[in-house]
Parts: C-alpha cells; sequence; structure tokens
C-alpha cells in the first residue's frame, strides 16, 4: 500500500522535473505543489530510516537483564573466608584458558546461587 | 584603466550627504565597540584563548559567525550578477549549504572534538601519522585562502566602492584591511565572533531593506519579475565592428529556464546533477574540512550548541537567495541597457570590461534605488560582508601558520611565541592581500575572475574525498591519502592548465578549448575528481597495511565514543617539541636569574602592545612529563543532554524539509 503511494509519488515527482527541464516557463504543477510533493517524499524517506534504524540497530532489550557473574568474585558468593582464586590453577601461558567463551556470549541468565 | 573609471564617477551618484555618511560613521563605531567589549570579556593570552575563544561561544554566535564569514562580498556582486545573467540557478550553490551544515555538525565536528586538534592539518597528523599530509594540506590552504577567497572579496569589494564612492582603489582597500586588521589581531577569535554576530544582523536588516524597496519601488514581486525578466533585453544589441564579431540572439536573450533550480543535464549551464552533487562536494569541502568553518564550531562550549549553531546558520542561509539573486534579477528588468549589456564596445563603456556587465547588478540597484542614508546603509552592508569573511580568512591562515607550520619550524616556541607569530602573521598577510590588489584591478578587464574560481572546483574535491576516508574510512592509511591526494591534485592540474590557457571564453567569443578537455562541465569534473581520487585513495590503502586501532581511538567516527586509551602516531614528534620547549624555559629561567635587573627594563611602549594585543609577559610553565599523561586521560566530552539532544535532532529535521520545499518549490 505504502509502496504504491511512494511510487505513484515518484512519479509525479519525476513528472514534475522533466517537464521542468523543456526550458518553458509553463509548468505542469504549480510550485507550492512541487514543494509538498518533495517535503512528504523526503518526510517519508525519514520515516523508512527511522524504522530501519529501530529494526537494525536497537540491542534486544534482555540483554541489560543479565549480568554476568565475574569470575574472580565466584569464590567469595558462597562467603567463605578461603582466599580461593581461579587464577591459581590457571595455566600462565594462556589468560583464558578456563574461560568458555562460548558460554559467556549466550543470552541464558545465570544467577548468583 | 583607473583614470576612465575616476571619469565615470564624477557622472555617476557617489555617496557623499551627510546622512550616508552618518550611517557609515555609526556603523563602524558599533563595530569597534563591540571589539573592544568583547576584546576585555576574554583571555587573550594563550593558544586556546586566542585560536579558540577558550571554547566557550554559546550557538548564537557560532550560528552567526559561520554565517558572516561565509557571505563574503563575492556573494553580493557574484550572486545578484549570476542571478541578473542566468536567473536563480546560481541560488542552489546557498541551498545545498543547508543540507552540508548539518552534515558538518552532526559528523564531522564530534570527531574533530574528540580528536583534541585546533586545525585540519593536525587532525590529518593525528589520524595519519606522519608529516606530508599535513604539510600539503597546510600549503594549499593558504595558498586557496590567498589566491581565492580573499581575491574574490577584494575584487568585489573594489567594484562596489568604485561604483558607490569612486575612491581611489588602493585607499578604500588598505583603509578597510587596517580596520579588519586592527579587530583581528587584538582581539583573537571571540571578538572576531563577536564582531561577526554584529555583521550579520547588519547585513541582513540592510539586503532586507533594499530588497522591500525593490519590490515597492521597482519589481512588484515575484509574479512581476517572472512576468518582466523573460523581457529584460538591452536596446543595443548591433555589432560595432561586424568583422570581428556578431551578436548572436542567445547572447542577450534571458535563459528560459532562468526560474528553475535543476536544468537540463546536458545543455543547462547549472545541470542538475552537477547542481546536487558536484555542489555537495565542493561544499563539502568548504563547510567541513576548511579551518575557517571549522575553527568556529571548535569555539562552542559543547556539542549540542556546535549542532544549534549549524542550524540557525542553514536557516540564515536560506536568505541569500531573496535577498541577492532576486535583486540581481529584478536590476535586470530596471536597467537591461545597462547590466544587460552584450555589446562589448557599450560594456566597455558601462562597467569597463567587454565580456559584460551583470557583475553590478547589485551595486546598480543600490546606486540608483535607495534614497540618502539608505545608500550609506547598504554600504556598510558591503563592508560588513567583507570585513567579516576577511578577517575569518586572516584569523584562520595566522592559526594554520602558526600552529603547523610554525611549530614545524621551531618545535622549541612557547605559547607566547606562537601568540606573537600569530599577529605577525596576520600584518604579512595583509600586505599580500594590498600587494594583490593591482592583479585584482586588471583581473577586472581581463577574465582572471573566472580562471580564480575554477581553481577551487578543480583543487578542492580531492580535499573532500581524503577528509570523508579519513573519517569515515578506519582502513584507509597514510600512504593510501598520500598517493590519493597526490593523484587528484595531478588530475584536478591536467583540467585547469588548459583552461588556462585556452581562457574560458564568453557567449560572443567561445573558448577554443577542445570539446574533450574542457567539454566536461566542471561541477561534473569535480564529482569525477572527487570519485577518482576516492577509488585511488582506497586502492593504496588496501595494498598497505592498516593502521592498528590503537592509533585510532576518538579519530574515525566509528571509534568516536571510545574511552581507550589513543597512542597517537605523532607522539614522538609531540614530545620532542615539549622536551624542546621545556629547555628553552630551563634557558630562559637561567638567563633572567643571571640578569635579574635587565629582565626588568621592559620600555613603557612594548608592554603598551603587549597589553593592547593580549599578550602577557608571563607565561605558565611548560607542562611536565606527569601532567602531560593527566591530560591525555581527561578526554575532551562530546555526551550530550538527551533532551536537547533531540530538540536539535527535531530542528535538523525540521530545517531539511524546509530546504526540501524550498529545493521543490523552486526546481
Amino acid at each position: 500500500m505504502s509502496k504504491a503511494a511512494a511510487g505513484f509519488l515518484w512519479v509525479l515527482f519525476t513528472l514534475d522535473t522533466v517537464s521542468a527541464q523543456q526550458g518553458t516557463s509553463t509548468r505542469a504543477l504549480p510550485n507550492w505543489l512541487t514543494g509538498i510533493i518533495a517535503v512528504v517524499v523526503f518526510l517519508f524517506l525519514v520515516f523508512i530510516a527511522f524504522l530501519v534504524n529501530r529494526a537494525w540497530c536497537s540491542k534486544p532489550s534482555q540483554e541489560s537483564k543479565a549480568e554476568w557473574v565475574k569470575t574472580s568474585d565466584y569464590p567469595m558468593a558462597n562467603g567463605t573466608q578461603y582466599d580461593t582464586s581461579l587464577d591459581a590453577v590457571r595455566t600462565s601461558d594462556h589468560e583464558n584458558a578456563y574461560e568458555n567463551v562460548a558460554i559467556k556470549h549466550t543470552v541464558d541468565t545465570v544467577t548468583v546461587m | 584603466m583607473e583614470d576612465s573609471n575616476g571619469q565615470d564617477m564624477g557622472s555617476k551618484v557617489t555617496i557623499n550627504n551627510p546622512a550616508d555618511i552618518g550611517v557609515i560613521v555609526g556603523y563602524f563605531l558599533l563595530v569597534i565597540s563591540v571589539g573592544i567589549w568583547s576584546m576585555f570579556r576574554t583571555n587573550r593570552g594563550t593558544v586556546g584563548g586566542y585560536f579558540l575563544a577558550g571554547r566557550t561561544m554559546a550557538w548564537w554566535p557560532v550560528g552567526a559567525s559561520l554565517f558572516a564569514s561565509n557571505i563574503g562580498s563575492g556573494h553580493f556582486v557574484g550572486l545578484a550578477g549570476t542571478g541578473a545573467a542566468s536567473g536563480i540557478a546560481v541560488g542552489g550553490f546557498e541551498w545545498n549549504a543547508l543540507f552540508i551544515v548539518l552534515l558538518l555538525g552532526w559528523l564531522f565536528v564530534p570527531v574533530y572534538l574528540t580528536a583534541g586538534v585546533i586545525t585540519m592539518p593536525q587532525y590529518l597528523k593525528k589520524r595519519f601519522g606522519g608529516g606530508r599530509i599535513s604539510l600539503y594540506l597546510s600549503v594549499i590552504s593558504l595558498f586557496l585562502y590567498i589566491f581565492t577567497k580573499i581575491s574574490v572579496d577584494m575584487f568585489s569589494g573594489a567594484v562596489f566602492i568604485q561604483q558607490a564612492l569612486g575612491w581611489n582603489i588602493y585607499v578604500a582597500v588598505i583603509a578597510l584591511l587596517s580596520i579588519t586588521a586592527l579587530y583581528t589581531v587584538t582581539g583573537g577569535l571571540a571578538a572576531l565572533m563577536y564582531t561577526d554576530t554584529v555583521q550579520t544582523f547588519v547585513i541582513i536588516a540592510g539586503a532586507f531593506v533594499l530588497t522591500a524597496f525593490c519590490d515597492l519601488c521597482g519589481g512588484g514581486g515575484y509574479s512581476a519579475l517572472l512576468e518582466k525578466y523573460p523581457a529584460a533585453m538591452p536596446a543595443a544589441r548591433q555589432s560595432l565592428d561586424p568583422w570581428r564579431y556578431n551578436v548572436s540572439e542567445r547572447c542577450y536573450t534571458p535563459r528560459p529556464d532562468a526560474f528553475h533550480l535543476l536544468r537540463d543535464p546536458v545543455h543547462g549551464d547549472l545541470p542538475w546533477p552537477g547542481v546536487l552533487f558536484g555542489i555537495a562536494i565542493v561544499g563539502s569541502w568548504y563547510w567541513c574540512t576548511d579551518q575557517v568553518i571549522v575553527q568556529r564550531c571548535l569555539a562552542a562550549r559543547s556539542l549540542t550548541h556546535v549542532k544549534a549553531g549549524c542550524i540557525m546558520c542553514g536557516y540564515l542561509k536560506l536568505l541569500p537567495m531573496f535577498l541577492m539573486v532576486l535583486p540581481g534579477m529584478i536590476s535586470r528588468v530596471l536597467y537591461p541597457e545597462e547590466v544587460g549589456c552584450v555589446v562589448p564596445e557599450v560594456c566597455k563603456e558601462v562597467c569597463g570590461t567587454e565580456v559584460g556587465c551583470s557583475n553590478i547588478a547589485y551595486p546598480k540597484l543600490v546606486m540608483s534605488l535607495m534614497p540618502s542614508g539608505l545608500r550609506g546603509l547598504m554600504l556598510a552592508v558591503m563592508l560588513a560582508a567583507l570585513m567579516s569573511s576577511l578577517a575569518s580568512i586572516f584569523n584562520s591562515s595566522s592559526t594554520l601558520f602558526t600552529m603547523d607550520i610554525w611549530t614545524r619550524l621551531r618545535p622549541q616556541a612557547r605559547d607566547r611565541e606562537l601568540m606573537i607569530v600569530g599577529r605577525v602573521w596576520v600584518l604579512c598577510i595583509v600586505s599580500i592581500s594590498i600587494c594583490w590588489v593591482p592583479v585584482v584591478q586588471a583581473a577586472q578587464s581581463g577574465q582572471l575572475f573566472d580562471y580564480i574560481q575554477s581553481v577551487t572546483s578543480y583543487l578542492a574535491p580531492p580535499i573532500a574525498a581524503i577528509f570523508f576516508l579519513a573519517v569515515f574510512v578506519k582502513r584507509v592509511n597514510e600512504p593510501g591519502a598520500f598517493w590519493g591526494l597526490m593523484g587528484g591534485l595531478a588530475m584536478g592540474l591536467c583540467r585547469m592548465a588548459p583552461e588556462f590557457a585556452f581562457g574560458t571564453g564568453s557567449c560572443l567569443f567561445p573558448s577554443t578549448c577542445p570539446t574533450v578537455v574542457c567539454g566536461v562541465h566542471y561541477l561534473y569534473f569535480a564529482v569525477l575528481l572527487f570519485l577518482c581520487t576516492a577509488a585511488l585513495v582506497l586502492i593504496v590503502s588496501y595494498c598497505t597495511p592498516a593502521i592498528p586501532d590503537r592509533h585510532l581511538h576518538r579519530l574515525v567516527f566509528s571509534l568516536r565514543h571510545s574511552k581507550e586509551v589513543r597512542d597517537d602516531l605523532d607522539e614522538e614528534e609531540q614530545e620532542r617539541g615539549r622536551r624542546a620547549r621545556r629547555e628553552a624555559e630551563d634557558k630562559s629561567r637561567t638567563k633572567l636569574e643571571q640578569g635579574e635587573e635587565e629582565g626588568r627594563t621592559q620600555s613603557g611602549i612594548s608592554r603598551l602592545i603587549g597589553w593592547f594585543c593580549g599578550v602577557s609577559s608571563a607565561q605558565a610553565p611548560e607542562l611536565t612529563e606527569q601532567e602531560v599523561e593527566e591530560a591525555a586521560n581527561n578526554m575532551p566530552d562530546i555526551s550530550e543532554d538527551p533532551v536537547w539532544k533531540h530538540v536539535v535532532n527535531a530542528n535538523g529535521i525540521i530545517m531539511m524539509a524546509v530546504a526540501v520545499f524550498m529545493w521543490g518549490y523552486y526546481a
């Protein structure tokens, strides 16, 4: 529907520019009408751009709810006094040897238990 | 040449009655008092204070100053003249800027702000590293300032002053330049921006008065113009020298498409794809990458103020069509014999040039239509336009010279030295401009003016392409940018040289330039040049290694919000400069301790000059290593208040809608 309307407006728009190039001072449409049509087309394009921006570029809403548990906080979660740190058992060769990167980026919520 | 002009002036009305002179004197007093007032408001002793007005400007001086530094006397003469000759299409040059200023405020300035630069070559140095690109840009910018902007403004100012006053052109130009230089040298950017605000008011008010006058006395509104313009032909059409030339009909008949902005893409004098895209490219060089304009935006208080200033400037840019182009056309209707002259001998008698007299359209209107008192006002308008744009160019070229060329020559230069060099350079460029007057005067009888205009469209597109790619494409690197610039320059020169050699020609005496070389319209050529340069830059960049992200934080659009630490590519050079300055400081301190009494004996005159120019003898100590690091961590802020952000965004869309309506209305 809106496509057809836009197409029709576009035809009107191009019709006028084409006839404007004939070099005659008679116009197919009065000045104010070409102006209005141009503005309508422009606002329509802005609207489309706005929708596209909303649909593609906005972040999913759940993402903000999910909070990652920081690995360094994890041993403290049980309230123990031990100075347990995951760093102690990590190899020094690979910094992220025990961190599963794949899990980190799923949308599953991880709760602090 | 001068003698004949002097005789011409004798027979014409000149400004010599008390009302006119009173208005002009009042205008000068106003400008000078605003200049002095703003001098005391701001700190002029530091680089940031003098060149960037301390970054404290609100949106209205920013917007007004953008407009005033853009509108020069060249607009009054050129826009009205081209309007008289070929109709409203030349207004497209103005109305394209409505979109380009939004580009400036929304896309370019945020990046320049976060990069923390003062000049554009400095930005390129941070973005690409190496010295050659920034050196090329500083040199070509200074070249373009002197040979295009200053000459065009002075040429048209001279046309007006000769028409109005019949003064000796040297006296007029030297007087004008001295007043301009006075407040540029003493006040710095803040004084400039406040006086620009006053100048904007004067320009708009005066031009409105003239337009209203045209409608009441001579024209009878737009519909009357629509009716009478096609009949505005001179009576003298007979060739006085039939062996040399014939006067063909199309040379004196107004164009049938005079009331269209968008004209035939093949035969039109300003084809519509060129008007839409070619002007946009040259315009984006002017508005988004040129020191004169960008410096004003960097002086603003915050990003929201920049955007609001850009919108204000955009709305103001709607006016030139009604205040200059249409009055120019009315002038042709009222004075077809003079403004629309076609026979070279007649033209020579009317305005001293053979090719046509459309340039006198606006001055003619002012001098013949306005009563005394208002004539003085219109002269004040011309002076306002001339002085504001010249002053901006002086200030910006001095910024360029000081910050890019002088610091390269003398890395040990400290604030105080830079301040002095900046002011001395203004004086230098004023004297270069005065030396340029004879050339400008010769141009009035020749075609140099046209050459000068074409220089811009052949040299600017590569620069615009480099900045677009530098800001938006992370992948572009130093060799790509450099070879792109060089390739673009070569292509531009290939077109420029034959045009210089063959001449642009006129309607009666067409240029002999072969169609293969000169047949492509210069606006199309600008588009082609832009695309070729961009392609070249991308090809060379992809064949050479990329610049790592850690050098690019807050230097490209996609990383503008990044908070990471940036390793500046020009770090080494900066470090060397800091070390040299620190050494210089130590040396001067030991010297001061050795001869304490010598330092005290500063003469009264030099102290007075120092006070007047705002150069304080005491200067801040050079930053230590630790302070430099702290300053680096203290990142420039481009966050905006969400409410005001939405307000300016909405206003931007409204302005674009207004602009689109105007384009549609006059399509």
